[in-house]
């Protein structure tokens, strides 16, 4: 196999805002979505009863409609008032989900409302469809589900947090770890947005999905991190753009490498694996290809437009903004713009790379990075931090 | 070989071996109980003869993939009413008691005062009502329902009690224990039940017959009684013959001719003296030196009289303490018992304080009328269960399989290494799942594969290192060296966030998402081990042959070689 990756000279840096726009593009649509639609909350969320039924035979790719039809009525002459579904595996639509309402009456608590549903349900079944049988059922009463949506929120809420204050404790400053931050937040939006959009089932696993994914991403942002790390130290003249698509460049093919294993298992347990785990999975596959996505275009982009604003304002500083704000004027490129700004202590070497500029420009290879910057990068080598 | 080197590989080995055994336990050492009698064996002779078993999957699996059901119960506290009523003057007869009690029970219908449960309570002048304790339940206001609907037929009714009796951390344990009881005595085997605080219960039901019983027989409000065993059956200072298996006593009791009669005919003939609801949930234990270990028990209202009528005339006669038709203990009346009274003896042997505290908390248990309530169920059909298993598993190994191809087919020769040491990993995966006695669930099997897929991440990052590093020209050995070293910070910081988010996956988590959770937390703690020193002491094992002159096998084409 070729190393796809290897001698490109792609400017990735250079289009990020294009990648920004791409994920708030599907933000966006996922957000109409959201609001129009809304979302398919799973009975975890809602409360309710979920009945399986398992039919004899598959039923064929176009009788499903009127399979479903059927079942309606079968159940409607029960007296049970329920949402019903065909469900199966991609190859196999076997089973019959029934989701019903299960509010606690007086003397009875929601467990025995559905055993009461269950009990006028299976023998309608029955009778329409020979042979069908009750293969699960769950029951969540609205107690437990308003404690399931409360716990799902903060975990995933104490799941960043988490990851927050170890990237910030592992690297400079809250830039890096609010990039992050960032595009973690942007996995678990796209998250949502996708399931929006299909209008697949919201449950429990999709909480787990979420963090897993958020775990899962921050991987791969912080190998690139790690990178840019490493080589702000390797690339002392290089703007922190330059580094950043270096970096970027650089590990390409272990960030590609590493969510295409993972999507080799996911997509297997996704055609083959059960029913039960299908939207699980499929939230898996979702998550990890925005998070995949996320941590090359959005958590180092955005890192590169805070430490890029970082060094403008570094650079404006020593000159009070006048030549950069001219450069600006004249249209020099941003990275340009910071490798031209003059530093008091070299005045000469201005003439050279740009002649009509009256201010002194530093010349390349000193002072790169900011002086906060290498402050901390020093302390923290002092503090062994580094492995 | 060094010596180093070799000392790994073996303790390696060793490792894999060990995961092997304990998954598929081809060899048992301990057999606690004997499976015909279920009696204990001596632990001399569980070491015995080693013998070998038909391999099998020696993990346990989740109920989503055997069958069974999940329950979430919720115990509802009480508000507990005591009313004043002053027209009850004289003591009333039984049979007037009943016919009041029959019109006060009918005076609070349940859609007045919000609930079903209602239990009442005549004692003297006092009436007690005990109602379900709702989330909002006001229990003033509840009282002065109550005492308005009473006041009609008593006159003069005053409230002299209003409180909230919400479950607490003992009722739980409580009705914890009343429960295993059940479930024990309903023949149900490895079914496991679990606290969480403050007011609820899982019960966890594999492969049930009959759900709905087990679910009714579950929930039922515990009955205990005190009975008083006829003479015929227990006479004589030395009584009824104790045995005792493991923490429970078994009786033995024989008539007069010598023959033996069953538990449960002898618990029909024994009238009930008094109940648990005449029990006040006050029974502790009292342990003191020099003393004989004591459980102690509190009756209330008219059944202290009772009970010391009873017991000043049947002084030397047997009790039988019922609970749920099952024989607790047979004590004997020493003295007369009033209001007070301890049950001793039997308890001052090993684990007999360990029994004593179970015998108290069954005390107070049958005096809890606590309603239980179904919050949530989860009951998946054998055949679901196990459609699910196969299923998951055939993934499972598909997977696993194209993630072995192309880690050989992308990074050649150190790619067949990672799959070596990909497979050592599942391996010992199962193993510490094993080992820590970890419930394998569908989540959990769909965590092990995941996390198969992301072992080899570390195994990426430290190749696609490697490669750069043979690029710049640096001999095989320092570049291996640079490789290992300066991914090591990418893999830990990572590793640490995908642990961290599986620690707060496990406390949000409930049920098979805490199975998730843990399974993924073991996954990349073990992953950690073996994608980094396990790959790391093969790489260095071939960096020892001719094959590391080749960088081809690498990945890298020869003219690349001080390119970078």
């Amino acid at each position: 196999m070729v190393d796809l990756f290897r001698g490109r000279k792609w400017d990735l840096v250079r289009y990020r805002w294009i990648w920004f726009g791409l994920s708030l593009a599907l933000l966006l649509v996922g957000g109409v979505f959201w609001a129009v639609r809304g979302l398919n909350y799973g009975i975890d969320f809602t409360g309710g009863g979920l009945v399986t039924y398992q039919f004899e035979q598959p039923v064929p790719q176009g009788q499903q409609t009127a399979t479903l039809a059927r079942a309606r009525e079968a159940i409607g002459s029960s007296g049970v008032d329920a949402q019903l579904q065909l469900a199966g595996t991609a190859t196999r639509t076997d089973q019959l989900l029934v989701r019903t309402r299960v509010e606690p009456r007086a003397g009875q608590d929601s467990d025995a409302v559905l055993t009461e549903q269950r009990g006028k349900m299976l023998p309608s079944l029955q009778a329409a469809f020979p042979g069908v049988e009750e293969i699960a059922g769950e029951m969540v009463s609205p107690v437990v589900s308003k404690e399931l949506i409360r716990n799902a929120v903060l975990a995933v809420a104490w799941g960043c947090i988490f990851i927050l204050v170890w990237i910030r404790i592992r690297y400079f400053d809250f830039k890096w770890a609010s990039s992050a931050l960032v595009a973690l937040v942007h996995d678990v939006l796209v998250l949502i947005g996708v399931f929006a959009i299909t209008q697949k089932e919201i449950n429990s696993p999709f909480v787990a999905a979420a963090l897993t994914v958020v775990g899962y991403s921050v991987h791969d942002t912080i190998v690139i991190f790690d990178r840019i790390r490493e080589n702000l130290r390797l690339r002392k003249g290089s703007t922190f753009a330059e580094t950043a698509n270096i970096s970027l460049l650089e590990t390409m093919a272990r960030s590609v490498n590493t969510v295409l294993t993972v999507l080799l298992v996911l997509v297997s347990v996704y055609l083959l694996g059960g029913v039960s785990i299908r939207n699980f999975t499929f939230a898996l596959i979702v998550g990890m290809v925005a998070g995949g996505y996320s941590s090359i275009f959005n958590a180092a982009q955005l890192l590169v437009v805070l430490k890029d604003r970082e060094e403008r304002k570094l650079a404006a500083k020593r000159t009070g903004g006048r030549p950069v704000r001219e450069m600006a004027e004249r249209g020099v490129p941003a990275r340009q713009r910071v490798r031209m700004a003059p530093k008091p202590l070299a005045p000469e070497a201005a003439e050279e790379e740009a002649p009509e500029e009256k201010a002194p420009v530093a010349a390349q290879g000193e002072e790169p990075t900011p002086r906060s910057e290498r402050k901390k990068m020093k302390a923290a080598r002092k503090r062994k931090r580094r492995f | 070989m060094q010596a180093r080197t070799r000392w790994w590989l073996n303790a390696i080995l060793a490792l894999v071996v060990l995961a092997l055994v304990g998954v598929l336990e081809p060899v048992k050492l301990r057999d606690r109980t004997d499976p015909n009698t279920g009696k204990a064996i001596s632990p001399l002779k569980q070491v015995g003869p080693l013998r070998f078993y038909k391999p099998h999957f020696g993990i346990t699996l989740g109920l989503d993939l055997r069958g069974g059901s999940h329950l979430v119960l919720q115990a509802q506290g009480q508000a507990v009413y005591e009313f004043s009523a002053p027209s009850l003057t004289e003591p009333l007869s039984e049979e007037e008691r009943t016919e009041l009690y029959a019109e006060i029970v009918s005076l609070l219908p349940a859609e007045s005062i919000g609930t079903e449960k209602r239990d009442v309570q005549i004692r003297g002048d006092r009436i007690m009502v005990a109602t379900r304790l709702g989330e909002n339940t006001d229990v003033a206001r509840q009282a002065e329902t109550i005492k308005g609907l009473l006041a009609e037929r008593l006159p003069g009714i005053e409230t002299k009690v209003a409180e909230r009796q919400p479950i607490t951390r003992d009722n739980l344990t409580s009705i914890e224990r009343i429960i295993e009881d059940r479930v024990n005595a309903y023949g149900v085997t490895e079914a496991v039940i679990q606290r969480q605080p403050p007011d609820r219960l899982v019960v966890e039901l594999p492969g049930v017959k009959d759900p709905e019983k087990a679910k009714e027989l579950i929930r039922q409000t515990a009955v205990l009684q005190l009975r008083h065993v006829p003479r015929k059956y227990a006479y004589g200072e030395r009584g009824p013959e104790m045995t005792e298996v493991g923490n429970e006593r078994m009786y033995t009791f024989r008539d007069p001719t010598g023959k033996e009669v069953s538990t449960a005919q002898v618990i029909d003939e024994s009238p009930v003296i008094v109940t648990g609801r005449d029990l006040k949930p006050t029974s502790r234990v009292v342990s003191m030196a020099g003393q004989q270990t004591q459980v102690t028990f509190e009756l209330q209202g008219d059944a202290g009289k009772t009970f010391e009528e009873f017991t000043r005339a049947h002084v030397k006669h047997y009790l039988a303490v019922v609970l749920d038709g099952r024989l607790i203990t047979a004590p004997v009346v020493r003295s007369t018992i009033r209001r007070e009274g301890v049950i001793e003896g039997g308890f001052d042997k090993p684990g007999g304080l360990e029994e004593a505290r179970d015998l108290s908390i069954l005390l107070n248990a049958g005096a809890l009328p606590f309603d239980l309530d179904y919050i949530e169920n989860r009951t998946v059909s054998a055949q679901l269960g196990q459609d699910a298993l196969q299923k998951s598993l055939y993934a499972g190994l598909i997977g696993l399989a194209l993630v072995l191809v192309f880690m050989v087919l992308y990074y050649r020769l150190p790619g067949l290494l990672a799959d070596v040491a990909l497979i050592i990993y599942v391996i010992l995966l199962m193993g510490t799942i094993k080992l820590v006695n970890q419930v394998l669930t569908l989540p959990g099997i769909l965590a092990v594969i995941l996390s198969i897929g992301m072992a080899v991440d570390a195994n990426i990052i430290i190749f696609e290192r490697l490669k750069e590093e043979i690029r710049t020209g640096k001999t095989m050995r320092s570049a291996v060296e640079a490789a290992f070293k300066r991914a090591w910070a990418a893999i830990l910081d990572s590793n640490v966030c995908s642990i961290g988010t599986g620690f707060v996956l496990f406390y949000f988590g409930s049920g098979p998402i805490k199975g998730f959770a843990v399974a993924l937390i073991i996954g990349v703690a073990v992953s950690l081990f073996t994608a980094v020193t396990v790959t790391r002491l093969f790489v260095n094992i071939v960096m020892n042959t001719s094959l590391a002159k080749n960088v081809a096998l690498f990945g890298v084409s020869p003219r690349e070689v001080g390119e970078a």
